[in-house]
C-alpha cells in the first residue's frame, strides 16, 4: 500500500508535468507565430541585398535566418503536436486561472527578485531612476544586498549588515585595486 | 633523420629549460601569483583568461621576456581551470570553456561531491594540459600543416558538427527542445552586422545591437540569473552537505585507468581544434563532452552528476591551450582569443611571431613548453590548497550565497566592456533564461548555437562566394568529406537512426542466411 507521502509526491509530480506540458504547448504557439515572421524577415533582407548587391539567394544576408526559421517552425510544429497529444490546452491563460497559477509559481517574488536587480543595474551604471542622484558603487552595492538578503529571509539583521558591508568593500577594492576596473 | 636530431634537441632543451626554471625562485614565485591571479579571473564570471591576460600585458612590460611569459601563461593556464571551480560550486560558469563543466559538475556537487568534482576538474586539467604541451613540443610543424588546410568549407562543417551536439547536451523530456534552444542561439548570434556584405539583421533599429550579442554576459544571462532566481525563491534555507563516508571517496587513479583511451581522444579533441586558428576552447570542451556522452555506456545519466562530464570537457579545454599556441608561434595566427591577447603580448615584447620565428629564436618551443609544464604543476598545487575553501563556500547558505554572486555578475558585465547596454541585456535574456529554465530548456545548447551560429553562417556564405554559389565546393576536400560524414553520423546518432538501421541490417542477414 502507498503512503500518504508517495500519494502526494505522485500527485506533485503530475500536476508539474501538465503545466510543463500547457507550457510547451503555448510556447510551441510563440515559436511558430516567430519563426514564420521570421521567415518573412529573412527573405525580404535577402531580396533587399540581391537587388542592392547582387548577392545570390544562398548568399544573401538572410539565408541563414530563413534556414534557421525553418527549422524552428517544424520543431514548433512538433512540439505543439506533442503536447498536444498529451492535453495541453491555452485555457490556464484565463483570468481567474491565470492568477492562480501565478500564484502558484509564485510569481510576486520572481517580480520581486528581478526589480532588484534591475534597479541595482540602473543605480550601479547610471543614477538612481527620476532623479540626477548618483550613487557610489560600495553604497548601492551594499543597499541592493542588505534589502535582497533581508527580504528573502536569507540572514538576520545583524549578519546581513555584516555580510553586504563586507561584500561591497571586499569587490570594491579587488575590482578598483587589484585588477583596476574603474567602479562608479 | 634530420628529424629524429631536432626531435633530440627539442627534448634536451625542453629538459634543461624546466630545469633551469626552478633554480630561479623569482619564476617560481611569478608562477605561483600568476596562476593564483589567474584562477581569480577564471572563477568570477564576466572576468575570462582573454580579460586577465588583456590586463596582465601591460603589467609585463617592464619584465624580460621570459618572466612576461611566465607571467601571461599562469594567467592563461589559471583562468581556464578556474572556470570550472564557479561551474561546479554555483552552475556559473567563469569562462566559456566551461560552460559545459555545469552540466555535470554541478550536479555532482548538489549530491554532495563537490570535492570529488573539484579533484576531477582539476586532474583533468593537469592531464590536458600536459598533453596539448607534449603535442606543441613534438608536433608543431605537423599540427600546422593540418591546421593550413582548414578553409572556408571545413570551418563550414566544424561549426555545423559543433551546433548538430545542440540535441545531445539537453536533458529534456522532449528531445526536441535541445535543437530549439540550440537554434535560437544561433539567431542570437546572427543579430548585428553580418561578416560578409556588413549587413544589419535582427537589430530592429537599435544601434546598440548593431555590434551583435556578446557571449560572455550571455553566460551570465542563461547560467546565472536563473540560478540565483530559483534558489531565492526557495522557502529553506539551501545548504548542501559535502558527503565525506568511505563509498562517496573518489578513486581518481581507477578512474583514470578506465578512462585512458577516452582521455587521449579527448585531449587529441582539445589539441585538434585548439590548433584551428580561431575556433578556441569554448568548442572543445562541447565536442569532448559530447564525445564522452556517446562513449558512455550511461548515456542517461550524463547531466545528473557523472564523473566523465567533468573530465571530458576539462581535459579538452585545457589541452587546447597547447593547440592555440601551435599557430600563433609557427604561423602569427591565434588558436583562440586568449591567444590572440598572447600574441599582441608579444609583439609588445618585439618578438615577431610567424615560421621564421622557430629559426630566429629556437629556443622558444622548448621555453614555452617548460613554462606550460610547470604552470600545470603550479595549477595543481593551487588548486590543491583551494579544495578546502570551496568545499567551505558551499558550506554557507545559498540564500546568501547568491546575492553576492549577483553583484559579481553584475561587475563582470561591467567589466567586460563597461558598456550599460550589456547589462540591460543581462537582465532581459536573464528573464529569458529564466522562463526556459521554468520549461525544461537547457541553457548550454543555446550557448553553442550563440557561439557556433555567425561561425557557420559566414563560412558557409564565404565557400559559396568563392566557388560562385556551387553547393558541390562544400564536399569536395577530403577533410570537409570527413567533417561532413561526422555531421551525417552526429545527426542519425541522435535519432537513433543507427541502431535502427544496425537491427535492420541483422534482421536482413538471419533472412538471408535461412
Amino acid at each position: 500500500m502507498e503512503s500518504n507521502f508517495e500519494v502526494s509526491g505522485k500527485e506533485i509530480e503530475k500536476t508539474e508535468t501538465r503545466k510543463s506540458r500547457e507550457r510547451d504547448y503555448l510556447f510551441s504557439w510563440i515559436l511558430i507565430l516567430g519563426s514564420l515572421a521570421l521567415i518573412v524577415y529573412a527573405n525580404l533582407i535577402s531580396f533587399r541585398a540581391m537587388q542592392l548587391m547582387g548577392a545570390s539567394y544562398y548568399t544573401a544576408p538572410g539565408f541563414a535566418i530563413m534556414f534557421i526559421s525553418i527549422g524552428l517552425l517544424v520543431m514548433g510544429i512538433y512540439l505543439m503536436l506533442v503536447s498536444r497529444k498529451r492535453g495541453a490546452t491555452l485555457t490556464w491563460l484565463l483570468p481567474g486561472r491565470l492568477v492562480k497559477r501565478l500564484k502558484e509559481d509564485q510569481f510576486d517574488k520572481t517580480l520581486l527578485i528581478f526589480s532588484y536587480l534591475g534597479l541595482y543595474m540602473v543605480v550601479f551604471f547610471d543614477r538612481i531612476p527620476f532623479t540626477r542622484i548618483r550613487v557610489p558603487f560600495w553604497l548601492s552595492t551594499f543597499v541592493f544586498l542588505y534589502v535582497t538578503l533581508r527580504s528573502f529571509k536569507a540572514a538576520g539583521h545583524k549578519a546581513s549588515l555584516a555580510i553586504s558591508i563586507l561584500t561591497a568593500g571586499l569587490v570594491y577594492y579587488i575590482f578598483r585595486y587589484l585588477i583596476g576596473v574603474p567602479l562608479p | 633523420m634530420g628529424y629524429s636530431i631536432s626531435f633530440l634537441s627539442t627534448i634536451t632543451d625542453f629538459m634543461t629549460f624546466s630545469w633551469q626554471f626552478l633554480l630561479d625562485p623569482m619564476n617560481l614565485l611569478l608562477m605561483f601569483g600568476s596562476v593564483f591571479v589567474g584562477l581569480m579571473f577564471g572563477v568570477l564570471p564576466g572576468l575570462s583568461a582573454t580579460i586577465g591576460i588583456a590586463l596582465f600585458t601591460g603589467i609585463t612590460y617592464g619584465f624580460t621576456l621570459d618572466k612576461a611569459l611566465v607571467i601571461l601563461f599562469g594567467v592563461y593556464i589559471g583562468a581556464i581551470y578556474g572556470g570550472s571551480v564557479s561551474a561546479i560550486l554555483i552552475n556559473i560558469p567563469g569562462t566559456g570553456s566551461a560552460a559545459a563543466t555545469c552540466l555535470d559538475g554541478h550536479p555532482l556537487a548538489m549530491r554532495g561531491e563537490t570535492r570529488n568534482a573539484n579533484i576531477l576538474a582539476r586532474v583533468s586539467s593537469l592531464i590536458g594540459t600536459l598533453f596539448g604541451m607534449l603535442i606543441f613540443i613534438f608536433f608543431t610543424p605537423i599540427m600546422t600543416k593540418i591546421a593550413l588546410q582548414f578553409t572556408s568549407p571545413e570551418f563550414f562543417w566544424l561549426a555545423l558538427f559543433g551546433i548538430l551536439i545542440c540535441g545531445s547536451v539537453s536533458n529534456s523530456d522532449v528531445k526536441v527542445k535541445g535543437w530549439i534552444a540550440g537554434f535560437i542561439g544561433i539567431l542570437m548570434a546572427m543579430v548585428g552586422l553580418d561578416d560578409i556584405q556588413g549587413w544589419e539583421r535582427l537589430t530592429f533599429g537599435n544601434p546598440n545591437l548593431i555590434t551583435g550579442i556578446p557571449f560572455v554576459p550571455m553566460t551570465i544571462a542563461f547560467f546565472g540569473i536563473p540560478q540565483i532566481v530559483k534558489t531565492m525563491k526557495r522557502d529553506d534555507t539551501v545548504r548542501i552537505v559535502e558527503k565525506d563516508d568511505a563509498e562517496s571517496r573518489l578513486h581518481i587513479w581507477k578512474l583514470i585507468r578506465k578512462n585512458f583511451l577516452n582521455i587521449l581522444r579527448w585531449g587529441c579533441i582539445g589539441v585538434g581544434i585548439g590548433a584551428i586558428p580561431g575556433v578556441g576552447e569554448n568548442i572543445a570542451a562541447w565536442v569532448a563532452y559530447d564525445d564522452a556522452k556517446k562513449h558512455s555506456p550511461e548515456r542517461s545519466k550524463f547531466g545528473k552528476g557523472v564523473y566523465e562530464g567533468v573530465m571530458a570537457p576539462e581535459t579538452a579545454n585545457n589541452a587546447a591551450i597547447g593547440g592555440a599556441v601551435i599557430p600563433l608561434i609557427s604561423l602569427g595566427i591565434p588558436g583562440s582569443p586568449p591567444a590572440a591577447m598572447l600574441l599582441a603580448a608579444l609583439m609588445l615584447h618585439g618578438i615577431k611571431v610567424g615560421p621564421l620565428l622557430s629559426i630566429e629564436h629556437p629556443e622558444i618551443i622548448p621555453e614555452l613548453g617548460g613554462i606550460i609544464l610547470w604552470g600545470t604543476i603550479f595549477l595543481f598545487i593551487v588548486g590543491l590548497m583551494m579544495t578546502r575553501f570551496m568545499v567551505a563556500v558551499l558550506r554557507v547558505s545559498q540564500k546568501i550565497l547568491m546575492p553576492v554572486i549577483a553583484v559579481l555578475c553584475v561587475v563582470g558585465v561591467f567589466a567586460y566592456n563597461n558598456n550599460s547596454f550589456h547589462l540591460v541585456l543581462v537582465l532581459f535574456f536573464g528573464l529569458i533564461g529564466y522562463l526556459f529554465d521554468k520549461m525544461g530548456y537547457s541553457a548550454a545548447p543555446l550557448i553553442l548555437g550563440l557561439i557556433l551560429g555567425n561561425l557557420a553562417d559566414a563560412f558557409f556564405r564565404r565557400a559559396l562566394y568563392i566557388n560562385d554559389g556551387n553547393l558541390l565546393s562544400l564536399v569536395n576536400r577530403p577533410i570537409s568529406v570527413i567533417f561532413f560524414l561526422a555531421c551525417v553520423f552526429t545527426i542519425l546518432n541522435q535519432f537513433n537512426l543507427i541502431n535502427y538501421l544496425k537491427k535492420q541490417l541483422k534482421k536482413l542477414y538471419t533472412q538471408v542466411k535461412r
